[in-house]
């Protein structure tokens, strides 16, 4: 029971979050900080990681219709499956009846909830083949998001992709399945994260990353406290993002060039990002020795180190919109929050290097006290060296946002892009879905209903 | 005293291979080329030179260099290098994580500069690393998974050389050519194109780090290469003095084999550009994935449907 007290205090950064956004941000980060210090006593818990993804995903919009989606959200994690589909069933419904363009969300809550329903039915214990072939081909989770995020009914759409999830987890049960998942969602969120020219894009892809390795998390049997901390790490890189969007005023990264940010907040920005590398890697560890100490699937350690690695990806886009202005550019104000963000990035940095002596072999250690050392030997060295400030070496002729727009997302797109070709055929069946009248679907709740009904009986 | 012996000997031989390499590709297309120790007279010489710094770059710009040399430094603690000994025996999750880090921390560098071609050239540089590393993550666990095994040390003693080591090695091969940074990989640095990517702003002893953090590096995959890739040595009978000599020997040995083969590949290609990359790093990635899938053979796994 102890999880669901941790997640009481939840409701105090969505109450706030209608007053004021950045106040309820802060009250989040410091909120995991005293669960993963409390939680330190607790056991793992999937319902955690559940109601965690909720929270990253209701993290950064609309903060208005956020608690009763919160209340809403806490009591389906809690209700048993046939509630779940229940309900989702129901919001199909409403879906339909909102006349907007739902249709690929609508296309794979439908599938997930057949699928449920075939799986129950028969009780086939082999659901799993069903649920790989399921994730691994026909389920691009990034387009019910972007779906969601785009979506002009944010707050309803979001409490129900809550319950989607809840229904996805209990098919998730097996190992396999979660590893493709996660998987999935990891690969994706690179992709996404070095195509994205939105802040908000890339906030989205930095949400499928940290959603992948929760659930390796989970899979790895890590402790519930270094949940908190993935949890804590990822909301504090999105509140840079979001700060850095609101000092700018734009959505679109490629005006971050006419801002400079102060060497304050760059420094607690790439603590930040080195915190979300170092946590990235202890979990890419523990999936390493966990698959070859345990015998099961291998490819989930060398997956995740390769992830890991990848994951120096969102350093690069993060950087290069945080570090990279031009010499004629503005300074961007830091605001209350700039100057309160160093608590946390303190607070966290301490519980990083805590758990990695406390759960974790010696080895993470080792990594945060060699890139720690080489850090400060640099630092010392930098210091050290007498320079000339000069004029920089330029073109003259080229613009130099184009350029920078060019070097920095243009590659990657280009390299890439029969992955980013890639289409799965869903288009047509959305748009045929969409035009289902709303009372047809309300068939399958009341079948559902008297099934469920019937089986009591 | 053993990790003194691996930096000791990792700054001095990492700048003396890359003259062997220059003279060996001079020689290769008919002329004479620079004397073996010429970079490490450049390098010397960068020391002693002014440092310049634009005045639209961050304060990343001085700190990248020698963070990234020092990080490049830290990898040869994890591998044995001329004694077969190593400093810190730790994971090889830990050695890949710090392989990767440095590669990173110097294509993070040229975007430090604030310089459009230092950032298209560390935007290249950003690419190559995404392709050609899960390829070098892959052939390292090979290892690991044959050893059942974590720890550089006891992976390295329970060495096989077997089919799917073989393929490990060709493939480490492949990734070492790609990782060399030189032609036909010089992509970030294209001189003609992004007039030196990453490197075009910096000067004096910034830029010294930065070209030393990269030796570095290539010596530290050169060590991989010898002895943990391929680790073989003749046992010869005698004294620890012997076998230390002897193990010294094959180890220079094979670093000789290393530069050769990065000669060859410099002398004999032209620079790639980027699609072609690419297509390289495919080849490598399945020719990786099979070396996985041989030494995942005697894997029972206990997954029923």
């Amino acid at each position: 029971m102890l999880e669901y007290v941790f997640t009481i205090p939840y409701s105090i950064p969505f109450l706030l979050a209608f007053k004021n956004k950045k106040l309820s941000c802060i009250a989040l980060a410091l909120i995991n900080i005293i669960n993963i210090i409390l939680s330190i006593f607790t056991q793992n818990q999937t319902l955690t990681l559940l109601l965690l993804v909720s929270m990253i995903l209701i993290l950064t919009k609309k903060p208005l219709d956020l608690s009763w989606i919160t209340a809403v959200s806490i009591g389906v994690l809690l209700a048993p499956p046939e509630v779940v589909v229940a309900m989702i069933l129901l919001f199909l419904s409403i879906t339909l009846g909102l006349k907007k363009k739902h249709g690929r969300f609508l296309v794979y809550s439908t599938i997930l909830v057949v699928l449920y329903l075939v799986l129950s039915i028969t009780m086939y214990d082999g659901g799993i083949a069903f649920l790989l072939l399921f994730l691994a081909f026909i389920f691009p989770a990034h387009k019910v998001l972007i779906d969601i995020y785009d979506s002009d009914y944010f707050s309803y759409i979001l409490l129900s992709s809550v319950i989607i999830l809840k229904l996805a987890n209990i098919l998730l049960e097996h190992e396999v399945g979660s590893i493709t998942f996660s998987t999935l969602m990891i690969l994706l969120g690179i992709f996404t994260s070095m195509k994205s020219k939105r802040f908000s894009e890339f906030a989205y892809s930095l949400h499928l990353f940290t959603i992948g390795f929760l659930v390796y998390a989970v899979l790895v049997r890590l402790p519930e406290a270094f949940l908190y901390t993935i949890v804590s790490v990822h909301a504090l890189s999105i509140v840079i993002i979001s700060l850095t969007s609101e000092a700018i005023g734009s959505n679109d990264m490629s005006d971050a060039t006419d801002y400079k940010f102060s060497s304050f907040l760059s420094t607690i920005s790439f603590i930040t990002f080195i915190l979300y590398f170092v946590v990235v890697s202890i979990i890419s560890e523990i999936a390493l020795e966990h698959s070859l100490h345990e015998h099961i699937i291998l490819p989930v350690g060398i997956i995740s180190i390769f992830a890991s690695a990848i994951s120096l990806v969102f350093f690069f886009r993060i950087y290069t919109f945080i570090f990279s202005s031009t010499a004629e550019a503005k300074n961007i104000s830091e605001g209350i929050l700039g100057k309160v963000l160093a608590f946390p990035v303190i607070i966290l940095l301490a519980i990083v290097v805590y758990e990695s002596i406390t759960f974790l072999s010696i080895i993470n250690t080792l990594l945060l006290m060699i890139i720690s050392a080489t850090l400060i030997i640099g630092l010392l060295a930098s210091v050290s060296i007498k320079y000339k400030i000069t004029e920089p070496w330029l073109l003259g002729y080229v613009d130099v946002k184009d350029i920078k727009l060019y070097g920095e997302a243009t590659p990657w797109i280009l390299v890439f892009s029969k992955v980013y070709k890639l289409r799965i055929p869903d288009e047509k069946l959305s748009k045929f879905i969409e035009k289902v009248h709303p009372a047809v679907g309300l068939i399958p709740l009341i079948i559902f209903i008297l099934m469920e009904v019937i089986k009591f009986v | 005293m053993v990790a003194l012996i691996n930096f000791a000997i990792g700054l001095l031989l990492a700048p003396v291979l890359d003259g062997i390499r220059r003279k060996l590709v001079a020689r290769l297309q008919n002329r004479i080329g620079p004397p073996i120790l010429q970079t490490l007279y450049d390098i010397i010489k960068l020391f002693r030179k002014e440092t310049l710094i634009p005045e639209n770059s961050n304060y990343l710009m001085r700190l990248l260099p020698p963070f990234s040399f020092f990080l490049s430094l830290s990898i040869l603690l994890l591998i044995p290098t001329v004694i077969p000994e190593i400093p810190i025996d730790a994971s090889i999750v830990l050695l890949l994580h710090l392989l990767v880090l440095s590669a990173f921390l110097i294509a993070l560098s040229g975007s430090a500069s604030n310089n459009p071609y230092g950032i298209a050239g560390g935007s290249r540089e950003i690419v190559l690393v995404a392709i050609i590393e899960p390829s070098l993550v892959i052939t390292m666990i090979v290892f690991s998974l044959i050893s059942r095994e974590c720890i550089v040390s006891e992976i390295i003693s329970h060495y096989k050389l077997n089919v799917a080591t073989i393929f490990a090695l060709i493939v480490f091969i492949l990734i070492m050519i790609a990782e060399s940074g030189r032609i036909p990989f010089d992509i970030a640095e294209a001189e003609s194109e992004v007039s030196g990517g990453p490197t075009i702003e910096y000067s004096g002893k910034l830029l010294a780090f930065l070209k030393y953090s990269q030796l570095i590096r290539s010596f530290a995959l050169f060590a991989i290469f010898a002895n943990y890739i391929f680790p073989v040595i003749i046992e010869v009978q005698g004294s620890e003095i012997v076998a230390y000599a002897v193990f010294s020997a094959f180890f220079i040995v094979k670093l000789i084999i290393c530069v050769i083969i990065i000669s060859l590949a410099e002398a004999l290609n032209a620079r790639f550009r980027l699609f072609e990359a690419l297509k390289y790093s495919v080849v490598i990635l399945i020719l990786s994935l099979i070396a996985l899938t041989l030494a995942l053979e005697p894997i029972h796994f206990p997954i029923t449907f």
